[in-house]
């Protein structure tokens, strides 16, 4: 890909979604492009890039974050988060809260939302308590298999045999059997689309915990402070934000208090 | 059968609820602008929108913009004094699946509510 459709294309990203494409991402964008390039019938990616501005609707430019987000996911993925999960979740239970936000900021295909689910199921144990787990992401395509939510059975490995029995159940596909998650996981979640990079969020709080991760490393310190400002307006006192292991809230401002690397608290 | 009902206007969200419950849907919330309606669309799964056009904050048509834009593909019925046909292609356009125009019959509400779930069902 040429330079300077590159970095009109990298300017046109980051201010739609926040997401930084670094130096060197040429090819990966050219690839990603291509496919849509052709079923469109377009020979240059300058002439894509016309299509996608030209596009008042914004789909194309849905269509163009959806090829370009990448969606690395697993189920209890970086697993020392839902162990702490647990924790918060018990002891706010012993406080006697009756109602739970939790906000999963960037669901993928649904790997993570659905590990929290049942992280929030198995510590309620039958209580009857208003808990509902917000899951979104920018990419659309992402979301509509979140919400099917069925997994080749080597994809939901991780989870502990005997939630895998309770939570998941057989099913034949054309491509051979799935795992499909179960309405009482199902029930508790909401997955919508949602573009990080454009704040006030559409959301009224307040929440009790965010996880947000591995989203972060896309952002550069502007978009990552724009979430961070909004995290901490939707999060109530003593709410808890998780982030990626490899993600770091140093040299960023805000309220956020460490509780441990990668877990923050809103002080009270 | 949840249904969201938005508009700036106490009175008027009253009569819609009332022509709800005439067709048996009595789990209601309500809105009183087009931002506070996009909150309860992240919050609540709801089954029906009704919405209003001229609305501070956020106008109905961009509310219903932005909840369509989150994969929400429950129908929406705009509910509104805008009666122009551009109005209503502009409303089709935006994602809105019916439309009634105010002033309205109670029975006039809730044929097209029976008719647009119908549709959505079908």
């Amino acid at each position: 890909m040429d330079r300077v459709v590159f970095e009109r294309f990298r300017d046109l990203i980051y201010d739609r979604s926040g997401i930084l494409l670094r130096d060197g991402k040429e090819v990966l964008v050219a690839a990603r492009v291509g496919k849509r390039m052709r079923s469109l019938g377009l020979e240059h990616h300058s002439d894509y890039y016309q299509h996608v501005v030209n596009d008042q609707s914004g789909t194309e430019l849905t269509i163009l974050l959806d090829a370009i987000s990448t969606n690395t996911t697993s189920f209890y993925r970086e697993r020392d988060h839902f162990e702490q999960m647990t924790g918060y979740l018990t002891a706010w239970l012993a406080e006697g809260r009756t109602r739970l936000r939790l906000w999963c900021a960037a669901s993928s295909t649904g790997e993570e939302p659905y590990t929290i689910a049942i992280t929030v199921k198995e510590a309620l144990a039958g209580r009857a308590v208003d808990a509902r787990i917000l899951a979104t992401d920018i990419n659309t395509q992402v979301l509509e298999q979140a919400q099917v939510g069925e997994y080749e059975p080597e994809k939901v490995h991780p989870v502990p045999p005997e939630l895998r029995q309770k939570y998941f159940a057989k099913v034949q596909r054309p491509k051979g059997t799935m795992l499909a998650v179960g309405d009482e996981l199902k029930q508790l979640l909401a997955f919508r689309r949602m573009n990080l990079a454009e704040t006030p969020y559409p959301l009224k709080g307040p929440l009790d915990l965010i996880i947000c991760r591995n989203v972060m490393i896309y952002f550069d310190n502007t978009v990552r402070q724009r979430f961070l400002d909004e995290a901490f307006r939707l999060l109530r006192p003593s709410g808890i934000l998780m982030v990626g292991h490899a993600e770091s809230l140093t040299g960023l401002t805000g309220g956020f208090k460490p509780v441990r690397p990668s877990v923050y608290i809103k002080p009270a | 059968m949840k249904a969201l009902v938005v508009d700036d206007s106490g009175v008027m969200r009253r009569i819609v609820i009332g022509a709800l419950a005439k067709a048996d849907i009595t789990d209601v919330v309500q809105a009183g602008d087009g931002q506070e309606a996009v909150a309860a669309v992240v919050e609540h799964d709801f089954d029906l929108v009704l919405m209003d056009w001229n609305m501070p904050n956020l106008k109905g048509i961009d509310a219903v913009r932005e909840i369509r834009a989150m994969g929400c593909k429950m129908p929406i019925i705009m509910v509104t004094t805008e009666a122009e046909k551009s109005r209503v292609l502009e409303a089709i356009k935006a994602g809105a699946n019916n439309y009634v125009i105010k002033p309205f019959e109670p029975q006039m509400l809730i044929d097209k509510v029976t008719d647009t779930l119908a549709r959505a069902s079908a």
